[in-house]
């Protein structure tokens, strides 16, 4: 069961690449703890999974890298036939000579209908080389031109030709602070179309992520290289094998698994990932966890809305069991609650760990059984060198303050109507915007009330 | 002399009969004494009866709920009559037969052999058991699937507001797992078509020249020889005792009328039950006893008797009043234009036409009853141009793609239909009500 990656823009071809990277030095690193089978299941599925084997037994990887500048591409071609173990497809590449230029209008009115026909040709040789598909992975970043616009045109494009296909966007998240003036726009844009589209939207916050390079892996110069890589560990803890509750294999439809335990409803598709321990190199060898405590903490982090391991507030409980649905509005602003909840777990004695704490009917929004809502995926077989690390991925009101300060900043933006002649000239009307908006405060709205 | 005679041939039907069943896999067998005393009515072995009864539908309808698999007489007693039911058994004595299974053992001959008949057990239960060679398909082609009352409605109803959004969840779940299998099956006829082309040439018979995926299978695996070979010599054996089955069958049916015989003799000296109640009745005790599936077709096709009652008599009125204005128009344009026999004619034929497109266009979703057949299939240069109709043994399988494409597109415009409708419902209960702003979902 294959994934094609669809990397789009200057960011998602950089953590596109990084994530391969990622994971094919996970494959091959044998895991000391396990035995030779459970080795051997496992990287067999992770083959098959995101790389294909040439005639000559070259191995390249499942995806297919767009961008406008051939900048980008060529640098992550060219690093990734370095490293000797795996490469980028020959044929599997487009790029134009000149960029969007931060224009979301360019690209989804502009680019992506002219080269529309290239691309979606280059993502079906790729899916005929799959014996199954399971799906599209498609990395782009929010606030950019090709990325965002060209990234959500080719999406829809994706969802009209492989109706049943399992799609799921992965973005990022701009910086606060970011440098495009109109990130907002593009960021309001790209997120109420790929709810059209999209099946489920994995987010990135860069600002989080940056943090966590800065205070947990003590990285002085943070530079981009060292936040994809972060953000690649965190998607290659998500996607590579493991298994689904009873299962004996492992899972073979990975996509299809993920949103069937946490999109099933057509109005929160929003996902956020958290994961433990993150640290730096020289730290990994000296430390040593225990599952209780890494679960106690990821759930801290959960019902506090914390980003990361530090700084969480502990004084965040969630509400007395046997609260009546009136008084919501009274619970403790800060709490987080949780539609529903994926534990990935990797690493040593995972049969042991007790995820209990996820199954506590308070986490959850009333309408959804906790036995429902949350899930466990768990392998022996330990990630990246981490010896233990438990992912979660969720879907809950994390975004809710982030995306509201997006939307707020957008319309303020476009109630002056600022920089909105550069995309009607291209073709997106005052209309859209509205719809978009409209779109957007639904989203939020919807999780509110949760 | 002859009455020994056809004693020991109907000894012999009757021995074919129980080692047939035998072979299809029904545990206790009860023996050839058994049938002989049941013309007779002997409650000994009623219970015997009733046990094969129960072994012999069970694998025809494998999901109804309502039995568990421990041995309780009660439950297999209520199982067969509520299946007997659902056939459409018309006999009342059989449903006021005891629950706990001591009386009645003519009855039950009476109804096996009806079964025999009615829905072809036998053959039902040799189709069941047949070797599988891997390359089946199925196929449900007609028929609009019923709708039952699922659990998710009574959801909505306990869940107030919230279960709305619960239901909506389970309907994206299942979408999701639907598509799951879409994958799977789209991976399925990949790998069969690759079995197929690379053993093209393979297979003894020339008309169908390359290898299933057991045959397949053996090549790969020449140890599982000897278990298909036992496989398929038991399927022999049971196809034999099928053949010597048949070769007895009229005796059977000889001896069956003079079961009949005997129960009509009998029942005319018996004084008939004062108070015979409704054949249905019978089965339907008390609501929770009676088969959950049962009940709800019970209750579907209540609605629709009422509903078809209630199209009759609209249609009726409907029909008069507008025959009623049409015969005045018809009188008023007869005064106005005379009429000459040519052009009244023409103008005629020229009417029935238009009468003849708008009926056929009516009746354009013939409904067929849902029938779900399993086929083989086989990979075949295109020959000749044969259109043999679907329900046939044999069929091209662009012809049945044709034949659901067209049962796509019908069904496709009745949904678009039924969503237009449903929005226009929305937006006429939205209009009466005051200060709420009605914003439908994103073009897609």
């Amino acid at each position: 069961m294959s994934i094609v990656t669809v990397q789009l823009g200057q960011c998602g071809n950089q953590i596109g690449q990084e994530l391969f990277n990622v994971i094919s030095n996970d494959t091959h690193s044998s895991c000391g703890q396990c035995p030779k089978t459970e080795n051997e299941a496992y990287s067999v599925c992770s083959q098959e999974r995101f790389f294909s084997e040439g005639r000559n037994g070259a191995v390249s990887a499942r995806a297919v890298l767009v961008d406008m500048e051939p900048k980008v591409i060529s640098h992550a071609i060219s690093t990734a036939a370095k490293s000797g173990r795996w490469k980028y497809g020959d044929q599997s590449s487009f790029c134009q000579k000149q960029g969007s230029g931060n224009n979301w209008a360019n690209g989804f009115c502009v680019h992506g209908p002219r080269h529309e026909e290239d691309i979606m040709d280059l993502i079906r040789r790729e899916v005929e080389k799959c014996d199954r598909l399971g799906g599209f992975f498609n990395m782009m970043s929010m606030a950019g031109g090709t990325g965002s616009g060209m990234g959500t045109y080719i999406t829809q494009c994706l969802r009209g030709t492989y109706p049943h296909s399992f799609i799921l966007n992965q973005v990022t998240w701009p910086y606060g602070t970011g440098e495009v003036i109109v990130q907002n726009y593009n960021s309001v844009l790209t997120l109420s179309h790929l709810y059209q589209s999209s099946d489920a939207i994995l987010v990135h916050e860069n600002d989080t992520v940056h943090k966590i390079c800065a205070q947990l892996m003590n990285i002085k110069q943070i530079s981009f290289k060292d936040v994809n890589k972060v953000i690649a560990h965190q998607l290659g803890s998500v996607l590579q094998p493991a298994y689904t509750e009873g299962a004996s294999e492992y899972n073979r439809n990975p996509l299809g698994d993920l949103m069937k335990s946490m999109v099933c409803h057509p109005e929160y598709k929003l996902l956020g990932l958290r994961n433990i321990p993150q640290m730096s190199e020289a730290s990994l060898a000296y430390s040593v966890f225990t599952w209780p405590g890494l679960l106690k903490h990821l759930r801290q982090m959960l019902i506090a809305n914390a980003k990361m391991e530090e700084g969480v507030d502990w004084q965040v409980r969630p509400p007395a069991d046997g609260l009546p649905l009136a008084e919501k509005g009274t619970r403790n602003r800060r709490f987080n609650t949780s539609l529903a909840n994926l534990l990935i777990l990797r690493g040593k004695d995972v049969q042991s760990a007790d995820t209990g704490g996820f199954m506590d009917p308070a986490l959850y929004t009333s309408w959804l059984p906790p036995g429902v809502a949350s899930s466990t995926w768990r392998t022996p077989m330990s990630f990246n060198r981490y010896e233990k690390s438990a992912t979660l991925v969720s879907n809950s009101q994390f975004l809710l303050k982030p995306l509201d300060g997006i939307v707020g900043k957008a319309w303020n933006m476009f109630a002056s109507r600022a920089y909105v002649h550069q995309y009607t000239q291209f073709g997106i009307s005052e209309e859209d915007f509205l719809d978009s908006f409209t779109a957007l405060e639904q989203i939020i709205a919807s999780y509110t009330h949760l | 002399m002859m009455q020994r005679e056809a004693n020991v041939k109907l000894k012999e039907v009757i021995f074919s009969l129980c080692k047939l069943v035998a072979g299809l896999g029904v545990e206790a067998v009860p023996s050839p004494e058994t049938f002989r005393r049941g013309k007779f009515n002997r409650r000994d072995g009623t219970a015997d009866l009733w046990k094969l009864l129960y072994s012999l539908l069970k694998p025809l309808h494998p999901d109804c709920p309502c039995v568990s698999n421990k041995a309780d007489l009660a439950l297999q007693v209520d199982f067969v009559k509520s299946v007997l039911l659902h056939y459409g058994y018309g006999v009342q004595e059989l449903y006021q037969l005891p629950a706990d299974g001591s009386e009645g053992s003519r009855e039950l001959l009476l109804a096996l052999s009806w079964l025999f008949h009615k829905i072809n057990l036998l053959e039902q239960l040799l189709y069941k058991t047949r070797l599988s060679l891997g390359d089946e398909t199925t196929l449900s082609l007609g028929g609009t699937p019923l709708v039952e009352d699922s659990p998710g409605l009574s959801a909505v109803r306990e869940g107030g507001g919230g279960g709305a959004r619960y239901l909506e969840w389970l309907q994206g779940q299942l979408r999701f797992h639907w598509r799951a299998l879409h994958a799977a099956q789209e991976e399925k006829a990949a790998l069969l078509y690759k079995i197929h082309t690379y053993t093209k040439g393979c297979h003894s018979d020339p008309s169908i020249s390359h290898l299933s995926v057991a045959e397949t299978r053996l090549i790969k695996g020449p140890r599982q020889q000897s278990r298909m070979l036992m496989l398929l010599e038991s399927e022999i054996t049971l196809l034999e005792s099928y053949l010597e089955w048949k070769r007895l069958e009229p005796l059977y049916w000889r001896w069956m009328e003079s079961v009949l015989d005997a129960k009509l003799a009998d029942d005319s000296q018996e004084v008939l039950n004062a108070d015979t109640v409704a054949m249905a009745s019978g089965v339907k005790r008390k609501d929770k006893d009676s088969c959950q599936r049962n009940q709800s077709m019970k209750r579907e096709v209540d609605q629709l008797s009422k509903e078809l009652l209630e199209l009759k008599w609209g249609l009726q009125r409907e029909a008069s009043t507008k025959r009623a204005s049409w015969c005045k128009r018809v009188e008023h344009k007869e005064q106005d234009i005379p009429l000459n026999p040519e052009e009244f004619g023409a103008i005629a034929l020229k009417l029935h036409d238009r009468v003849g497109q708008k009926l056929s266009a009516l009746r354009c979703n013939n409904v067929k009853p849902a029938t779900n057949t399993t086929y083989r299939l086989l990979l075949q240069e295109t020959t000749k141009q044969k259109t043999l109709p679907v329900h046939s043994g044999e069929t091209e399988a662009s012809q049945v793609i044709k034949e659901l494409k067209g049962r796509e597109s019908d069904l496709l415009s009745e949904l678009i239909k039924l969503r237009s409708d449903c929005k226009d419902e929305m937006l006429e209960m939205m209009a009466r009500v005051d200060g709420i702003i009605f914003i439908p979902p994103l073009k897609r």
